[in-house]
């Protein structure tokens, strides 16, 4: 099985393939590069031999070529740099076009990708929704990533308040693991569940920092247009840790 | 329930001698006529016909259903079940609280009979604890609810409780046929546990499981168990499985003590145990049963709590209830104030053995009560925020809170009300119940927590008495100076202990009683909550938030509420509502319009006690939607938490929310007390109480008070004078209740 580095001529290739060596463990998966050539392929191809990494050279339009690369059956998951040309640290135009459409897991890789980047420790933020809480685990292979440590995050925002705190030092501890029955699916002893209270898009990141988190999984729905996914965007922007977006399956398998 | 007869229909002119048997109680009975019945029979009964041979073979065929295992059926009233259809991801573990069986020893959750992975089969013995210091648990006993091993299979499932009868039914419908099942966990026998289940060969254990001896230790006690299963393939394939749990808080209890258990619950078998247990049930409904005459939906709410309520407390020995039952392990089984002021009140009224066993907890606990107020150099007896095995303080240090924040928790250390808690408790008990042997012993906790405050309350040179440094049921402020509701509480306790009392103690109690601050100003009529509660930040919490109830603490922040005018729970209210004759005469209004925007509702106690307030004050409407708020708390899975067990308190402040609130019904020395003010929509309140040992009945309609007791009783309508009859009945005339017979 493969996870795709999907690299270019920019500075931001180098991290891509970096992570992907990485992250390709939590699939039980090899590395496999992937190119659309447009205006040089040389660089990548450096970059490719000196990792011993195999490399596909695509023609066409890239993002439609690299989602088209995503669906094949032995291709489990996509790694892409964050970069965009304008040198905002947001999903460049290529990585959009595969992120709003693939059916698998897409891993953002920012430039500023830490030296010596290994994934031991996840965050993942859960809204307390079924879709949005199978679709990380489902995505991972659980063997693969069993030596993973998982921080779930809830947010609390202010129009999900609870109504009731009888007793703080009881309360918590049943809503936290009401919480980790209804939406984790992970083993419990190797979940830690991190409550906040506020907007999301705030403070992902300084928990993830505060958690030495190496990689953030959101689940998402894959809509980027104006008011939704600020998650994913406020995320992206600010991220210096690999995200990885998983698609949101609509439908929950019974007895997820 | 089956009704036979001969002569339903009309004779002569007259009505049937039978139709004497169609007494409203049972207008769901299956009723069947095998006379001849020349003149028809009335609506709904059966024209069998047949003579005394179809008797007999009517009987006969009660028999032959019972000797093939046949799952008894229930009765699909929607006024006395809770039906979960389906299987609910997310909510099923609350579903399965709500479902619990319990029996006042154990209580079993509803699970399905076949594993899921949302599912969290469990069973919980009442009052048996593992763990020490803040971690103490309730001991988790071996399950007996599931069959086989066998995974859920895909399909329709269908979980009823029969609140009437405590009868969980489940159905399952797939390719492989259906399924049906009964459970029951024996009110008449407590501990004795008992499953029927027929279906298709699938959907059954592949063979009769061996009888099965185990036990648990616990931290002191232990719980023992023996089940054994059979199986029968005469006619219907079916599984019946009998348990016996035999549970002790004190010792660990021999296997073989389960085993005879199990051989008396097999020598009397499923038919009897289950008739017994029905009418363990049908007696328990008969003195307690609640009905809001105009709304059918609250009152089956209403019978939810109720059953909950009466299964979660035992009858005898003693009974340690812990805030969430033993539907589920949260809030550790832990004992708060939450058992002796919200659920022992019901219990008085209603089921006296139950709260005397409450009673007995805490009394078995005096000892510890009294260390513990020896180790603070002090005298008497100081009973802890949180109880469990010891009776020694196993309140949690610290907490998590969901901002993420580690911080102190101080209940254990200053949430001192709960000794006066107690002490009101045994005088609600005495007062409901005029039990006369429980009076040493009412006497010893009387005294012992009144010796506490005596030795804990400061008399300043100007000889003002003080309470420093504690904490009220407004918890959100700590620590505080004279909270009110502790003043006044420690008040009522060394009062009501003066009077058991001799000199000198008696003259000291008086004393200091009158000098203890209130906090209240007779100019405004208000009552302060503590000691500087009026400087504080004069937030208005119903005007800022979002909505109520609403975790305060959780939105504002815990310094933010701490610093502001921001009430957690009824607090100076709660006065109003536990001891009115401590209180200015007219304070409750003022006190109302000014605590009640400024309170966050953040405790799940708190909608019910301002549901019984609102009524006293003359505003019934107001009181309905924190009523129904307290009535659906765990029904809706209000607080996200009820996986983790039911709210008990909750439960029991609905029950005081019709009687003491809607009905104004509370003891006044060796009399009753009924005031009702009922809100438009309601027609009446049918209650069945028991008061100083005579089962009575109860109609309070907006201008009559009906009571049919089973004995002379004394009872008071609204300011008249208190009247003793067997059969009382009073109209309302100009504002006043006038008796009318």
């Amino acid at each position: 099985m493969k996870v795709l580095a999907a690299l270019d001529e920019t500075s931001a290739a180098r991290p891509v393939l970096a992570a992907a060596h990485e992250i390709a463990p939590l699939f039980a998966a090899d590395v496999v590069a992937v190119h659309v050539v447009q205006d040089g392929v040389e660089g990548v191809r450096e970059l490719a031999d000196g990792a011993h990494v195999p490399l596909t050279e695509l023609e066409g339009p890239p993002g439609a070529r690299l989602a088209q690369a995503l669906e094949d059956d032995d291709v489990l998951a996509l790694v892409v740099g964050t970069a965009r040309a304008d040198g905002r640290r947001e999903i460049g135009s290529t990585a959009l076009a595969v992120v709003t459409t693939a059916q698998k897991p897409v891993f953002a890789i920012p430039p500023e990708l830490p030296a010596g980047f290994a994934v031991h420790r996840l965050l993942v933020p859960l809204e307390g929704s079924l879709p949005t809480a199978f679709a990380p685990h489902a995505a991972l292979d659980a063997s693969a990533a069993a030596h993973v440590e998982v921080v779930i995050l809830h947010v609390l925002e202010e129009d999900a308040l609870p109504a009731f705190s009888d007793q703080p030092q009881h309360e918590w501890e049943a809503f936290g693991r009401e919480f980790l029955a209804r939406y984790c699916r992970w083993p419990l002893e190797r979940v830690r569940l991190e409550t906040r209270v506020g907007r999301p898009d705030q403070l992902i990141l300084p928990v993830a920092q505060e958690m030495d988190c190496d990689l953030i999984v959101l689940a998402w729905a894959q809509e980027l247009a104006p008011g939704r996914a600020n998650i994913v965007r406020e995320t992206l922007r600010g991220g210096r840790i690999p995200i990885m977006l998983v698609p949101v399956k609509a439908a929950v398998p019974a007895g997820a | 329930m089956l009704v036979g007869g001969d002569e339903f229909g009309p004779l002569g002119g007259l009505p049937g001698s039978d139709s004497l048997l169609l007494v409203p109680e049972a207008v769901r009975a299956t009723a069947a006529s095998v006379g001849r019945e020349p003149n028809g029979v009335p609506e709904g009964v059966i024209p069998l016909g047949g003579g005394p041979a179809a008797f007999v073979a009517l009987l006969d065929d009660q028999i032959r259903r019972r000797e093939q295992g046949v799952v008894p059926r229930i009765d699909d009233d929607a006024a006395w079940t809770v039906v979960v259809a389906g299987l609910d991801l997310e909510l099923e573990r609350a579903h399965e609280a709500l479902l619990a069986l319990a029996d006042g020893c154990i209580g079993s959750n509803g699970t399905p009979l076949w594993t899921h992975p949302a599912a969290e089969p469990r069973v919980l013995a009442a009052g048996v604890y593992t763990g020490s210091g803040p971690e103490t648990t309730l001991v988790d006993a071996p399950v007996w609810q599931q069959v086989g091993g066998r995974m859920l299979p895909p399909g329709r499932l269908e979980r009823t409780l029969d609140l009437r009868t405590g009868v969980l039914r489940h159905v399952l419908e797939d390719d492989a046929g259906s399924a049906e099942a009964a459970l029951f966990s024996s009110l008449a026998h407590p501990g004795t546990v008992a499953l029927r289940l027929a279906g298709p060969d699938a959907l059954l254990p592949g063979e009769a499981a061996r009888p099965t001896a185990l036990s648990v230790v616990g931290a002191q006690g232990g719980v023992a168990v023996a089940y054994a299963t059979s199986r029968r393939d005469d006619g219907l394939a079916g599984v019946q499985r009998l348990g016996a749990y035999v549970t002790d808080a004190e010792r660990v209890p021999r296997t073989e003590e389960a085993v005879a258990a199990l051989t008396c619950a097999d020598g009397a078998g499923f038919e009897t145990l289950l008739a017994e247990h029905r009418a363990a049930w049908a007696d328990r409904w008969e003195a307690a049963d609640v009905v809001v005459d105009g709304d059918a939906e609250l009152t089956r709410a209403v019978r939810f709590a109720l059953f909950h309520l009466m299964a979660s407390v035992r009858d005898d020995g003693e009974a340690a209830v812990g805030a969430r039952g033993v539907a589920g392990p949260g809030y550790r089984g832990h004992v708060f104030w939450d058992a002796d002021v919200f659920v022992l009140p019901f219990l008085a009224a209603t089921h006296p053995p139950s709260a005397r066993a409450m009673l007995e907890y805490r009394l078995r606990r005096l000892p510890a009560a009294q260390a513990a107020a020896r180790a603070l150099q002090r005298v008497g007896a100081r009973y802890p925020w949180e109880s469990a095995a010891t009776g020694e303080d196993v309140t949690p240090r610290s907490a998590r809170l969901p901002d993420g924040s580690v911080v102190r928790i101080r209940t254990g250390e200053l949430e001192e009300h709960i000794t006066a808690d107690i002490a009101w408790s045994a005088a609600c008990y005495l007062d409901w119940t005029g039990d006369a042997s429980f009076e040493p012993q009412a006497r010893e906790l009387l005294l012992e927590t009144a010796r506490y405050w005596a030795s804990r309350v400061r008399v300043n040179g100007d000889g003002d008495a003080h309470i420093y440094g504690v904490i009220g049921p407004d918890e959100y402020h700590e620590p505080v100076d004279d909270n009110a509701f502790t003043n006044v509480m420690a008040r009522w306790n060394l009062r009501r202990a003066a009077a058991l009392a001799e000199e000198p103690e008696r003259g000291h109690w008086l004393q200091l009683a009158d000098a203890l601050v209130d906090g209240y100003d007779a100019g405004s009529g208000l009552y302060e909550e503590f000691a500087g509660f009026f400087d504080l930040e004069p937030l208005v919490i119903a005007e800022v938030a979002p909505r109520r109830p609403i975790a305060a603490d959780v939105l504002l922040g815990a310094e933010r509420v701490a610093g502001a005018q921001v009430v957690k729970q009824a607090d100076v209210l709660m006065l109003h509502h536990l001891v009115p004759g401590e209180v200015a005469p007219g304070s409750l209004l003022p006190n109302l319009d000014f605590y009640e925007p400024r309170t966050a509702h953040g405790s799940s106690l708190s909608p019910g006690v301002h549901a019984a307030l609102f009524p006293r004050a003359g505003r019934p409407e107001e009181a309905l939607a924190p009523l129904q708020l307290a009535a659906r708390l765990d029904l809706d899975d209000l607080t996200a938490t009820a996986a983790g067990g039911l709210h008990l308190a909750t439960m029991g402040g609905v029950w005081q929310a019709l009687v003491m609130g809607f009905a104004g019904v509370r003891p006044a020395g060796d009399a009753l007390a009924v005031d009702p003010r009922l809100p438009d929509a309601w027609s009446g309140l049918d209650l069945r109480l028991r008061f100083r040992g005579v089962p009575l009945r109860l109609r309070a309609e907006h201008e009559l008070v009906a009571v049919d007791a089973a004995a002379p009783v004394r009872v008071r309508a609204g300011n008249g004078p208190a009247v003793t009859a067997q059969r009382l009945r009073w109209t309302k005339v100009n504002d006043s209740w006038e008796v009318s017979s």
